[in-house]
């Protein structure tokens, strides 16, 4: 049977791990690499990098991670943040990357999944989606930039636009419930796991073993993301897996 | 040397970097006189099933795998590479494969979701464990076959592994799938001592 997967995400800026906090910029958590080994070891089903950096450099720093990472993990690796053109993809599976996550660079470069689907198969291209609800629009509205940015666009037309270009996975990250740790948004999830049959991990709002409980009990999402909770040691990875079994949710021990 | 066949496009840096671990060389090949040469060959599971094998029989790659195939020597398929292997596939109904096993590859159900991505429970040498899984077709075998099979299964059984002599060829990816990987191609590599 095929079994839900728990992905911690690292987010990434100049080599370190950092955590945004808000109002007082970033906090320096540590070394990729080491995070990396402790994630395997301690059951995690795959890893998320993103990075945050915004130069050129930044680029650069993030790619030798990712071949740096490779050497010693091994288990599948998403990595995203800022890949805008086709080369910024191709440099990520050169690195070793297994799959690559677009997100804002979807709505600057029209076209870029389709060209990165057709080169490396869809099952390596990853659609990251950030999206929070909008009241005067009365639906939930794609934002980019971690929610500064407003696109005006319905997030099931753009989760619709982003299928039909050719992704094998799908990223929701809710705004609303983000670093809150007070659950998934669980309706938003079921309604979109319903529409469409690819995986579709959640993220944003896991604060307990319960909140990942509820996601596969009530909705189709087949992977479940988060970043503070795993890095803090809030949320043990194998105490959550052992609790998932327990409530007869089907996970890789 | 171990041999990984480059036949286009794909992301195969993460497969060499996991092949590293058992060989100091790991060559990424579209040479045939290398494909000949190696002690292990490795095709792997990148694109499309008609594309790739149009792509192999013009590099001439296709004509040094079968030269290799009837020699005896050792070739681990993976994921599409694995497919390959078989007679054809609904992907490409007009592509020929290259017949080492007979059986053919076809859908999952469009009730499922796809690609079928992720952990999966295979029982191989008596051990039932959990390999990383990413694809959208699956072999559907004509159980004739004198091979021994690990099945999966997703809404269906189907082939996970298959090995016949110095023939293998894996549905999932080693490569990505943490210890269980790592000690799936080592059993494999001694198993041909290599």
């Amino acid at each position: 049977m095929l079994k839900k997967r728990i992905i911690p995400c690292l987010d990434v800026k100049n080599g370190q791990v950092v955590k945004g906090v808000k109002f007082e910029g970033l906090k320096i958590l540590g070394d990729p690499v080491a995070f990396a080994r402790q994630y395997e070891r301690s059951g995690a089903d795959e890893l998320v990098l993103y990075d945050i950096g915004v130069s050129l450099e930044a680029r650069q720093i993030a790619a030798s991670l990712v071949a740096e990472i490779k050497k010693v993990f091994s288990l599948p690796l998403t990595v995203g943040g800022g890949v805008t053109v086709l080369s910024d993809v191709d440099r990520l599976f050169e690195s070793g990357a297994d799959k690559v996550s677009i997100n804002s660079g979807a709505h600057k470069t029209p076209g870029l999944i389709q060209q990165a689907s057709l080169k490396y198969g869809r099952q390596s291209i990853v659609g990251s989606v950030d999206t929070a609800y909008n009241f005067n629009l009365n639906f939930y509205e794609v934002v980019t930039g971690g929610g500064r940015h407003k696109t005006g666009i319905d997030v099931f037309k753009w989760i619709d636009h982003l299928v039909e270009s050719g992704i094998g996975e799908l990223v929701v990250n809710v705004i609303d419930t983000d670093g809150m740790q007070s659950g998934f948004d669980l309706s938003l999830l079921s309604e979109i796991s319903n529409r469409w049959h690819l995986p579709i991990i959640a993220s944003g709002g896991a604060g307990s073993s319960q909140d990942f409980i509820s996601l596969f009990k009530k909705t189709h999402c087949t992977g479940g993301l988060a970043a503070s909770i795993f890095h803090s040691g809030h949320l043990e990875i194998g105490q959550l897996k052992s609790n998932l079994e327990t409530a007869g949710i089907p996970i890789r021990l | 040397m171990i041999a990984i066949v480059n036949y286009g496009v794909g992301n195969i840096m993460s497969l060499k970097n996991f092949l590293e671990r058992f060989d100091n060389f790991v060559s990424v090949t579209d040479a045939p006189e290398t494909i000949l040469m190696a002690d292990l060959v490795v095709l792997p599971g990148v694109g499309h099933f008609g594309p790739a094998m149009r792509q192999l029989n013009r590099s001439g790659l296709a004509e040094a795998l079968g030269k290799r195939h009837d020699a005896g020597g050792p070739i681990l398929g993976i994921c599409l590479g694995m497919q390959l292997m078989f007679e054809s596939s609904l992907e490409d109904p007009d592509a020929l494969g290259f017949g080492w096993f007979s059986g053919h590859v076809d859908l999952f159900s469009s009730e499922l979701i796809t690609p079928h991505m992720g952990w999966n429970s295979v029982l191989w040498d008596g051990v039932l464990a959990d390999y990383y899984f990413v694809h959208s077709y699956k072999v559907s075998m004509d159980l004739d076959e004198n091979a021994e099979i690990g099945y999966a299964s997703y809404g269906e059984k189907f082939p996970a592994i298959i090995r016949h002599k110095n023939i293998c060829g894996v549905q999932f990816h080693p490569e990505i799938s943490s210890n269980v990987g790592i000690t799936f191609m080592k059993n494999l590599m001694e198993a041909w001592q290599l």
